[in-house]
């Protein structure tokens, strides 16, 4: 199963690079064998996409063989993070150990960071490839968001559209013709706007969406995600979005108010939903 | 065969006012009794529209809807309006009934006189009973009078015609409507209804009620606070909507809010106004009439008849069979 992507893979690659990466899918293959998504389907599908998406996108060997094994190591508990740095090496070993949630440190490192978006964060501005392979995964996640409860729904969403989208925005996720665009692409983002921590980063990526936003309101909505009731004060913006049936079918309007100029409409998530970049949503209340 | 009679008294209409005020809310009957309140109530754009309208499809409809199959044209019965207003909305159909020979007895309801002055003048050339009645249809005094000038009818029609319903509290008016109707009786009700549940509806309603914001409807929201000395610079009308779950109502609230301090004197004593403060001023509401029937269900009334037609919506009950058991032996 799944050889057809491989295949798609190894066009164009060497006798050594295509030996790495049957190596990487029959190590994530053996790993997840016998796992299932929550739609039901083979869970290894899911790194294949990731890895597939990757290569087509970046033609990165190293970045795209950390696509097929990122949820190894999260997944099944007899794979270890050592394993994945002494058979695939130090590029991979890392990327993988970036995207591992359950860590905090880094394997052979004394960096520790218990925030895990910052944790990330931090291993992107090491390695960009971190990023691309987050985004990677998530882009195919979103997608299959439906099979999720509905509360895990509404925090990916929320997680994605605070860090991600903007994320995805800064390193051109879509028009970086190579790893190395992308990365010129993120340090010139990080000077411009005199960047030099994740805390910082994250900081900047989530107040580009939300108003009135702190890192302390970040962890506190992520954590009660669907019980948030969010405001909008852009009514174009809200006309926009109703216009698409996907949004109605994902929020409940609560209230709207108008004084003939200023508007807001408040509103809560009832599913996972990625919203209008220009929605500029801020936190209105929650809900019991 | 005309005649006027109120069951209110000026005394109590004020305190009750100075209640509302003091508690930021203020009863919607205020609106219409508040000075000139009538006249600025049928200035207003969309009452404008619907004069217009009057002449042509609503007379139809509203003569095609009248519950003839139930009333014998012989035998007198009562139509109550409740909320008559300008008694606009029953003139044609009342003119063309009394010319087939049904036999009524036309009770304008209204809390304002101004309203009452207009119906009278409105239905002066209609060769019928009628009887105007200043009161709150709400009150006991009302229920007590409109049995004892009925009592020689062989059933009522009582009518909230024109959304006079979307404005008072719900729960109270289908209770008064049980405890006021008698196993003979209709109530007719006509509502805005929606088309649809979607929010791209919702916000469709609450544009066309945010231009209640300015103009003429303003001047007529801001009436009772004018009439008690409050500046209209004081502060700014808005409208916050939201949804009544038990009835299926979209509501649109209206409220003045201060945004300096006022003072003001009202029957001697005195108010303070702060800025953030607002007055509650009128809720209209729009319909899902799927949930609005299920209310009055649940009120224990009958569904004798309903037609949706776009977004209106007309609802005939009357009171279940085994309220008529009851009442038989009451």
């Amino acid at each position: 199963m799944f050889e057809q992507q491989l295949k798609s893979m190894q066009q164009g690659q060497n006798a050594d690079q295509r030996e790495f990466l049957l190596r990487a899918f029959v190590f994530a293959q053996e790993a997840h064998e016998g796992q299932l998504r929550k739609s039901g389907e083979p869970y290894f599908m899911h790194p294949v996409a990731v890895a597939e998406l990757l290569w087509h996108r970046f033609h990165d060997l190293s970045l795209s063989a950390a696509g097929l094994l990122h949820d190894t190591v999260e997944d099944n508990p007899k794979v270890t993070i050592e394993q994945i740095y002494e058979q695939f090496g130090k590029e991979v070993g890392f990327l993988v150990d970036a995207l591992t949630k359950k860590a905090t440190g880094f394997y052979n490192s004394d960096m520790v960071i218990e925030d895990r978006t910052e944790r990330l964060l931090w291993a992107g501005m090491q390695d960009i490839r971190a990023f691309l392979l987050k985004i990677a995964d998530r882009e195919h996640n979103i997608n299959t968001l439906k099979h999720l409860k509905t509360n895990k729904q509404v925090r990916i969403a929320f997680e994605t559209q605070a860090i991600y989208e903007p994320l995805k925005q800064i390193i051109g996720f879509y028009f970086a013709g190579n790893v190395d665009e992308a990365r010129r692409d993120f340090e010139q983002y990080l000077a411009t706007h005199r960047i030099e921590t994740p805390t910082d980063l994250k900081f900047d990526l989530y107040s580009q969406f939300y108003k009135d936003f702190n890192h302390e309101l970040y962890d506190l909505v992520y954590n009660n995600s669907e019980k948030v009731v969010w405001e909008i004060e852009d009514q174009k913006c809200l006309e926009r979005m109703l216009k698409s049936r996907d949004f109605e079918e994902h929020a409940n309007i609560h209230s709207m108010w108008t004084d003939g100029e200023k508007f807001y409409a408040k509103f809560t998530f009832g599913k996972g939903y990625l919203v209008d970049n220009q929605a500029g949503l801020k936190v209105a209340s929650y809900q019991s | 065969m005309t005649s006027q009679v109120s069951l209110i008294s000026e005394k109590e209409l004020e305190r009750e006012l100075a209640q509302d005020i003091r508690e930021r809310y203020i009863d919607q009957k205020f609106l219409y009794t508040a000075h000139e309140g009538a006249k600025k109530y049928y200035h207003t754009a969309d009452t404008k529209i619907k004069k217009e309208l009057q002449e042509a499809e609503d007379v139809l409809r509203y003569y095609r809807q009248y519950p003839k199959d139930y009333v014998k044209k012989d035998e007198l019965h009562a139509f109550v309006s409740l909320g008559c207003g300008n008694a606009a909305n029953e003139k044609a159909f009342l003119q063309k009934l009394n010319e087939e020979g049904y036999n009524i007895l036309y009770i304008g309801v209204d809390i304002s006189k101004g309203m009452l002055d207009m119906a009278e003048k409105e239905l002066q050339d209609i060769k019928m009973q009628k009887l105007f009645i200043e009161a709150d249809m709400l009150s006991n005094d009302f229920k007590e009078s409109i049995h004892e000038v009925t009592k020689d009818c062989s059933c009522r029609i009582f009518a909230l015609l024109g959304g006079t319903i979307c404005n008072v509290n719900q729960t109270d008016i289908a209770d008064s409507m049980y405890n006021l109707l008698l196993p003979e009786d209709l109530l007719w009700i006509e509502v805005r209804v929606r088309e649809d549940n979607t929010m791209e509806s919702e916000l469709k309603f609450f544009n066309r009620y945010a231009q209640y914001l300015s103009g003429d409807r303003a001047d007529f929201y801001f009436g009772p606070l004018k009439q008690i000395g409050v500046p209209f610079e004081s502060g700014k009308l808005n409208m916050k909507s939201a949804n009544e779950r038990t009835v299926g109502a979209l509501n649109f609230r209206f409220y003045f809010q201060f945004n300096q301090k006022v003072i003001i004197d009202l029957n001697g004593e005195r108010i303070h106004f702060l800025p953030g403060e607002a007055v509650k001023l009128q809720t209209i509401r729009v319909y899902h009439p799927e949930t609005f029937i299920d209310f009055f269900v649940e009120h224990e009334f009958e569904v004798v008849d309903t037609e949706v037609e776009e977004t209106r919506g007309r609802f005939l009950f009357k009171h279940q069979e085994q309220k008529n058991e009851r009442m038989k032996d009451w």
